[in-house]
């Protein structure tokens, strides 16, 4: 008989990073920009509009408790700062009113075109970001400002909580199921449904019928790689392309999409999951250098 | 000249150009009266003559060279009789009930009948703003689920403000031509019959490459001549600009030309009811978490925002905009962007005030 074991297989490493090389105490501006999605929150600190250091936790119960952990774990990193040192803090994500400490709140569209453009350079146009519980499509101009955007609905399939839950039910890490998904031979048919419960019963029955773990994986990729690029066609997809969020580091959703739109997206220079966090950073800066005027 | 009438709309004395119809006197008042196969830049619809044939790419659809009847929306009580309004001319003094029952439920059949050859899921379906139009929960078939002229599409909104009537028979899609021509596609399985193609063919281009055929009673809409070259289109693209439903649509980009632009926009009617901005109609909203829209004086968003608490929100808005609305909802930073996505498919771009991080970039 197949068991399927619930175990935290879904847990995917939190980061906290700072940049030793800079010297904060040199800095004008420091800014700060929170991303507090419904999966994972990142809090992102900008010495004069360069990344200096950000964390990448998990949300927890608590949306205002989940800001103020990134935050404390990044000026635990630093050491020798304290929030008082931060000059200003954008808020953004879907939690962003619930960031007591943030001067000002700003959309997650907007910060994640912001952010697209740090993280892959201004040639960037059509940007994919995948969070936790919702997909955008965006396009933006060359300096980050969006032109048009289209989500999903009120609904959480494809997503990434949708993965978490596929990874439980396989017992692969979330960080292997993207390399694990590209080793079938020959792609299977897509799932038929993305919707996470659905999912989780057709996931089942294929466990029963003996297909290999791979396989399951890249049935299910390819159903959230069509979902995701019915939505980009929707929007119109404008090279260069990039996908920002949790699950642009999901090389198995993210060979399919490039396969599926015959588009290769750009290779970032830093944790993609950071860029609406980066966008808040920068237009906290920003707000602070006018409000100084 | 001078040359004015009173006419007695809803109760209220309103005055009008002698010779205009009643649906101009109304229109021209600020009282909307339901209507789809009018339009400002073209003759009104009914009465006028088709022909014994027309064409749908290859398909050749042979009729009688009758009368269109209209779309039979606009039908007001004129002097306790019920009238089209479009084609009334005004008389002083006569009293217009445009709300009356009978008129509504007139109105309401006309629309049932339209919406009976038309797919209609974009008006009935519960989650139809909220959605993607990628999936669809409620599994309906492709071809009766919104087309891509839903932000703008003008049927929508006129029945959205007559209302469906529960005895609209259900669509049936029935596979008409989609043609593709060099400069325009038309699918003509979303076409309403309302003629205002064919008008703006003849009256504003006078091209008469559009025109149509009475087949058992139903005015059908078509090409003149098998294709675009041989009808006679002179590739103006009024039909696209005047056509209510998305019919013909550019296979390129719109291209831009004096007839073109001279189409007006149609005013739609109003579905929501909007509040004044003002301290004393803010202090009665409730202090619970929700969406506003800001709207100017000409009934424009001009804003979209989601609060924690939509008195002090709102409150906080006073004498940026003329009017708002709100509604409740907890998962209001999600229903921000919905709305904002809703109005950047509808205008190509944000709300005028939306953009307050624009000047953000060049710091």
């Amino acid at each position: 008989m197949v068991t399927v074991q619930e175990s935290e297989y879904w847990r995917w490493p939190e980061t906290i990073w700072v940049d030793e090389s800079k010297n904060w105490q040199d800095a004008e501006v420091i800014s700060c920009g929170i991303d507090l999605g419904s999966v994972s929150t990142q809090a992102v600190l900008m010495v004069d509009g360069e990344l200096y250091a950000y964390a990448n936790i998990r949300t927890g119960t608590s949306s205002t408790a989940s800001s103020e952990k990134a935050v404390n774990a990044v000026l635990e990193k630093i050491g020798d700062m304290t929030r008082e040192n931060i000059h200003y803090i954008v808020g953004t994500g879907y939690g962003r009113v619930s960031i007591p400490f943030a001067n000002k709140t700003i959309t997650e569209i907007a910060c994640h075109g912001r952010g697209a453009v740090y993280v892959y350079g201004n040639t960037v146009r059509t940007i994919l970001d995948m969070g936790g519980q919702d997909l955008k499509a965006i396009k933006v101009d060359s300096r980050g400002k969006v032109i048009n955007f289209l989500m999903n609905d009120k609904c959480a399939a494809g997503t990434g909580r949708g993965i978490e839950v596929v990874c439980d039910m396989l017992s692969v890490p979330i960080t292997e199921v993207g390399e694990l998904s590209l080793k079938v031979d020959e792609e299977p048919e897509p799932v038929s449904t993305t919707c996470v419960v659905f999912a989780k019963s057709e996931i089942l029955g294929l466990i029963r019928r003996g297909w290999s773990k791979e396989m399951i994986l890249a049935a299910f990729f390819n159903a959230v790689s069509s979902r995701v690029v019915e939505l980009l066609e929707r929007v119109g997809v404008e090279p260069d392309f990039a996908i920002t969020g949790g699950i642009s580091k999901n090389v198995g959703v993210v060979r399919r999409i490039e396969r599926n739109l015959n588009l290769k997206a750009l290779e970032p220079k830093i944790d993609p999951q950071l860029a609406g966090a980066i966008g808040a950073a920068l237009f906290a800066r920003a707000l602070y250098i006018k409000s100084k005027k | 000249m001078g040359d004015t009438i009173t006419v007695i709309l809803d109760g209220k004395k309103v005055t009008g150009e002698r010779g205009k119809t009643v649906l101009e006197v109304a229109l021209g008042n600020g009282f909307y009266i339901p209507n789809i196969c009018y339009h400002p830049n073209v003759s009104p619809g009914p009465n006028k003559k088709g022909a014994e044939r027309v064409f749908r790419g290859e398909y050749e659809i042979e009729g009688e060279a009758e009368e269109y009847e209209g779309c039979g929306l606009c039908v007001v009580k004129i002097n306790g009789e019920l009238r089209k309004a479009c084609i009334t001319i005004v008389e002083d003094g006569i009293k217009v009930e445009i709300d009356d029952a009978d008129a509504m439920e007139e109105r309401r059949k006309n629309l049932a009948r339209i919406l009976a050859n038309h797919p209609h899921v974009c008006i009935t379906c519960e989650y139809r703003n909220g959605c993607d139009r990628v999936q669809c929960m409620f599994g309906y078939a492709v071809e009766e689920r919104c087309c891509d002229l839903f932000p703008r599409c003008e049927l929508r909104f006129v029945s959205e403000y007559i209302a469906i009537p529960d005895y609209t028979p259900k669509y049936v899609f029935q596979n008409l031509p989609v043609v593709e021509e060099k400069m325009y596609r038309w699918n003509w399985n979303l076409c309403i019959n309302c003629m205002r193609c064919v008008r703006g063919c003849v009256e504003v281009r006078e091209a008469n490459a559009l025109s149509f055929t009475v087949v058992e009673g139903n005015a059908v809409a078509g090409r003149t001549g098998r294709s675009d070259v041989e009808s006679g289109c002179k590739f103006c693209g009024v039909c696209v600009e005047i056509c209510p439903t998305g019919v013909p649509r550019d296979l390129r980009r719109r291209a831009s030309n004096k007839w073109r632009d001279s189409i007006a926009e149609k005013k739609l009617p109003v579905l929501k009811e909007v509040l004044k901005l003002e301290e004393s109609v803010i202090t009665d909203l409730p202090e619970t978490a929700g969406v506003f829209r800001l709207y100017d004086e000409s009934m424009e968003v001009v804003y979209i925002k989601g609060t924690e608490n939509l008195r002090e929100g709102i409150m906080a808005e006073i004498g940026k905009a003329a009017y708002f609305d709100y509604e409740e909802d907890e998962m209001y930073t999600m229903r921000e962007s919905e709305l904002i996505q809703e109005f950047l498919q509808a205008h190509g771009r944000m709300p005028r005030l939306n953009d307050e991080v624009d000047d953000l970039f060049d710091i």
